[in-house]
């Protein structure tokens, strides 16, 4: 017991919680009417889906082909996740449409029969599950990992627990508008929107929730995640559901679109990351997956003009995470430039056994005393509007607006599919601005964007040529280095000033104390370094595509002319 | 006014609202009032009166279902669809005006072919050096998107010479937006036996066309003022398409947009004609006037003026290689003889010939 307290004690509090009890929480009261909750998302899929694949080739045609997507998946990309019975499953799906087939056997009603067990077993599938005893345990776990962890690294074993605090609070910095989004879980749906760079950011944004004293948050996590027993564990317990990048056929996508509205309705908090995927170059997002933004959009609209709860509101809140190390970067960097070199087809990896190694890796990744930001960007309705203290949404005026004039067309609400369209597009590119502006440069960003520019300019600008080049033939002197991330500090100095990025902390210094800053920080558990001072004071590195990786990060901000 | 428009249900829903009665202005409204009752927008009050009591402006006859208003924010409550059709240097202003009446509900269609710069100090600059990014220049329906919470925007861009489709010539247009909605809304209002209307979900090729096309105009105007024949003009413009379609490509527009109707159509019109502001322009300045004495004797702007100047502002900043637009830049801002410029031109290498597409 008085251990517990001791751990509880090293936890940052500056963030009581919003709703102090679990049971409140809109994640808890959903596991709690689970069933209900998964024969409301099966009834609501198997209604539209039949509408919709009745249309064409007809009902049964259309089952088929999902039969087939299905056994193509199976034998062609079958993954130490998928259920035994997945096989057999399929198979009893397949008897039963060549019975239905044959002349003389039609049978509407079996055939709708079919579609339900379908829906059915993807939708059992997809929805996540909430235990209050796990997530008790897991938020323990994770704030005693990180407290734990950077005071052995600062090897201070008997510090005060006030310094402890600090010391974590100091490494991982929650900034920006992180009153506003504590507020807005009362309010209203909160769609909190990060950007995406390691497998860790999962674990590290639920530490952020927690710390901020939000309700737990749902999100959508790969089933290839769910093969590896322990995560699988705590993800399935933590209100994660699952969602199956190889099912691409209507009836999947239906009930995920489907779950997802579900959870809104129920003022489910969700996590969305935008990218889809971890980002494979090391830039910020520059393309979105809208999928979740889209069902958000619908579900608003159907709240506001069909639904009898037309206050429900549903929020967005951009979060940039800042680095100074991606674990699993140069994995990632390779898969991109296979992915740019030749436009070939990549089969869809199992990757639980890389998962392993991260979670490996996640001890190097406590113990490094890099510093993490995290910064909570302006909240926004789904149309990019700012939001006042009582969630309204206001335009640049101070105006109060209705939601209902975007469905409204010459005075008459209207329900138009491709407008939908469009202002979920629209939201997209906002969000991809609003990453931009919250963004928050770190010295080892500035000094991989320096170097790599440098070494890419003797290489007129032709990556690939530079890349084939052997490490040990590439260095930076000293002066030119200096020279140049001066003038892009100068740059980013005026682009902060101007309202357009912003700088951590550690970035307003003099020159060459940022230059050892970052090179002190930059990919510190790599077994190579990106970048490190060689003898004379010139700049090495071990591993170039590394270093492409880290420099990625101050891609789409113009910066390059500034070399 | 004939029965078969009372008959029509259109004519009793609410105006469609007009801002700026420039001749396009007038000639869009007039077109409008075909279907619908429109209101106007002016700043001046003799434009009123003249609209309202002599029904005559511009040289143009005005539809007895134009009504002329000096109050932006009362159009905002009257008219959802609304055309502003305005000069560029004065669309972000009157945007600011209106933007606390606009709504979500509100769809806005511009016919404005010219770019905003954001930059308070853009004549200070040395013109010779000065350089633009593209967050400090605005297509207009970016303009609309900054000072209002309106969302729904398209535009429209055509050879559209006023004085032809005064004289009820008949003419084709283009209306695009990424909403369909916006496009039938617009279609709807416009349609007429002598005005055909086509549709484009590409917005900003069809802005970056309409814009950029003036650059040429000027040229073409050039061309002929100087005497330098049709192998000439045929020449300047063909390889001056493939510089306009690069700078489009900046702004994120698609190629085919330049194809249609707002891109090679109103080319070909504005190359052509005398009509066109633009054209005008560049003859004048041919024939030895100054650009300064050229502009003070003009009524309307010729946007494709400060177009060069923006655009010369972008192909420095950006990089690009764009021997015709800085040639333009350099008669009309930089003193240069027009004689000296199209020898420089001249003896630049030769590339391949077709290789934007």
């Amino acid at each position: 017991m008085s251990k517990e307290q001791d751990v509880e004690s090293n936890i940052p509090k500056s963030f009581p919680p919003v709703v102090p009890d679990i049971r409140e929480w809109p994640i808890y009261k959903m596991a709690k009417d689970r069933e209900k909750l998964i024969d409301v998302v099966v009834k609501r899929t198997e209604d539209e889906l039949f509408e919709h694949l009745s249309k064409g080739n007809g009902l049964l045609r259309n089952i088929a082909d999902i039969y087939y997507q299905e056994r193509v998946r199976l034998q062609e990309n079958p993954w130490k996740v998928d259920p035994k019975d997945d096989p057999a499953f399929w198979k009893r799906v397949r008897n039963k449409l060549q019975r239905l087939a044959q002349p003389g056997h039609e049978d509407p009603e079996a055939v709708r029969a079919l579609l339900h067990e379908i829906v059915e077993r993807y939708t059992r599938e997809v929805a996540g599950d909430f235990k209050e005893g796990t997530y008790n345990f897991a938020r323990k776990f994770i704030n005693f990992g990180f407290s734990r962890v950077f005071n052995a690294a600062q090897q201070g074993l008997f510090r005060g627990f006030r310094k402890q605090r600090m010391q974590l609070q100091e490494k991982m910095q929650l900034v920006g508008e992180t009153e506003k989004l504590r507020e807005l879980t009362k309010l209203g749906t909160v769609i909190l929107v990060p950007t995406h760079f390691s497998n860790l950011d999962s674990i590290v944004i639920g530490w952020a929730i927690e710390t901020l004293g939000l309700p737990a948050f749902t999100y959508g996590a790969g089933i290839n995640l769910f093969g590896h027993p322990i995560l699988a564990y705590f993800m399935s317990r933590l209100g994660a559901f699952r969602v199956d990048r190889r099912k691409k056929n209507k009836a999947y996508l239906t009930v995920l679109k489907s779950y997802s509205e579900e959870v809104l309705l129920r003022k489910g908090h969700m996590l969305f990351f935008p990218g889809g995927t971890r980002s494979r170059s090391g830039s910020l997002e520059s393309r979105f997956k809208l999928g979740l933004l889209g069902t958000a959009i619908e579900t608003q609209r159907k709240l506001l003009l069909e639904g009898n709860d037309n206050d429900h509101k549903i929020f967005i809140v951009p979060l940039v995470i800042s680095y100074h190390s991606v674990l699993e970067g140069r994995g990632l960097i390779d898969e991109f430039l296979r992915q740019e070199g030749k436009e070939q087809f990549v089969l869809l990896q199992d990757d639980s056994e890389s998962i392993r190694k991260n979670l490996s890796f996640a001890w190097k990744f406590f113990k490094s005393s890099s510093e993490m930001v995290f910064s909570v960007g302006e909240a926004m309705d789904l149309f990019g509007n700012k939001l006042d203290d009582e969630g309204n949404s206001i335009d640049k005026y101070g105006r109060v607006l209705d939601l209902r004039d975007y469905f409204r067309s010459n005075g008459n609400e209207t329900n138009d599919p491709q407008r939908s369209h469009e202002y979920t597009r629209l939201l997209g590119q906002q969000l991809l601005e609003r990453f931009q502006i919250e963004n928050v440069v770190f010295s080892s960003h500035l000094v991989a964007f320096a170097a790599w520019q440098i070494l890419l300019r003797e290489k007129n600008g032709d990556i690939y040529r530079l890349l084939n080049v052997p490490e040990e033939d590439l260095f930076i002197p000293r002066e030119e280095m200096l020279k140049t991330v001066d003038r892009l500090h100068v740059r980013l100095r005026e682009l902060e000033r101007n309202g357009r990025l912003r700088l951590a902390q550690h970035m307003h210094t003099d020159i060459r104390a940022i230059i050892e800053h970052g090179l002190k920080n930059i990919g510190v558990y790599h077994i190579n370094q990106p970048l490190l001072r060689g003898k004379k004071g010139e700049l090495l590195t071990q591993d170039l595509r590394l270093l492409y990786f880290y420099s990625n990060r101050l891609k789409g901000f113009d910066l390059e002319k500034y070399v | 006014m004939s029965d078969s428009h009372t008959s029509n249900p259109l004519f009793n829903e609410q105006p469609v609202g007009v801002i700026g009665s420039g001749n396009f202005g007038t000639v869009i409204a007039n077109l409008l009032a075909e279907n619908r009752n429109v209101w106007m927008y002016t700043r001046r009050q003799e434009v009123v009166d003249a609209i309202e009591n002599a029904r005559l402006h511009r040289g143009q006859q005005i539809n007895p279902r134009i009504k002329a208003v000096t109050d932006l924010a009362e159009m905002a409550r009257n008219c959802t669809l609304i055309f502003p059709m305005l000069p560029s240097k004065f669309f972000r202003d009157a945007m600011q005006q209106m933007g606390p009446h606009l709504t979500p509900a509100h769809i806005l269609i511009h016919g404005t072919k010219g770019l905003d710069v954001q930059l308070p100090q853009f004549e200070a600059h040395d013109i010779r050096e000065f350089k633009l990014g593209l967050h400090q220049v605005k297509r207009m329906s970016q303009v609309i998107a900054e000072e209002s919470c309106v969302l729904r925007i398209g535009c429209i861009s055509g050879p559209n010479l006023s004085g032809e489709i005064s004289k009820h010539l008949p003419a084709g247009t283009v209306i695009a937006s990424r909403f369909n909605e916006v496009i039938e809304e617009g279609k709807a209002a416009l349609r007429s036996d002598r005005f055909m209307v086509f549709e484009n979900n590409d917005l900003v090729g069809v802005e970056m066309a309409g814009v950029l096309k003036n650059i040429l105009a000027l040229g073409s105007g050039m061309v002929t003022g100087l005497g330098l024949g049709e192998n000439a003009r045929a020449l300047m413009i063909t390889r001056g398409w493939r510089e306009l379609m690069r700078l489009g490509e900046l702004f994120g527009s698609d190629k085919n947009a330049f194809m249609g109707l707002a891109g090679i159509g109103d080319m070909i019109a504005t190359c052509s004609s005398p009509l066109s502001r633009n054209f005008d322009v560049g003859f004048r300045l041919a024939k030895g006037e100054t650009l300064a004495q050229i502009i003070a004797s003009m009524d309307e702007v010729a946007e494709g003026v400060n177009t060069v100047k923006t655009a010369m502002a972008l192909i420095r900043h950006f990089g690009i290689h764009s021997p015709l637009i800085k040639s333009f830049h350099l008669v009309l801002f930089e003193d240069v003889p027009i004689k000296d410029a199209i020898k420089q031109l001249l003896s630049h290498k030769h590339g391949p010939d077709v290789d934007f597409l």
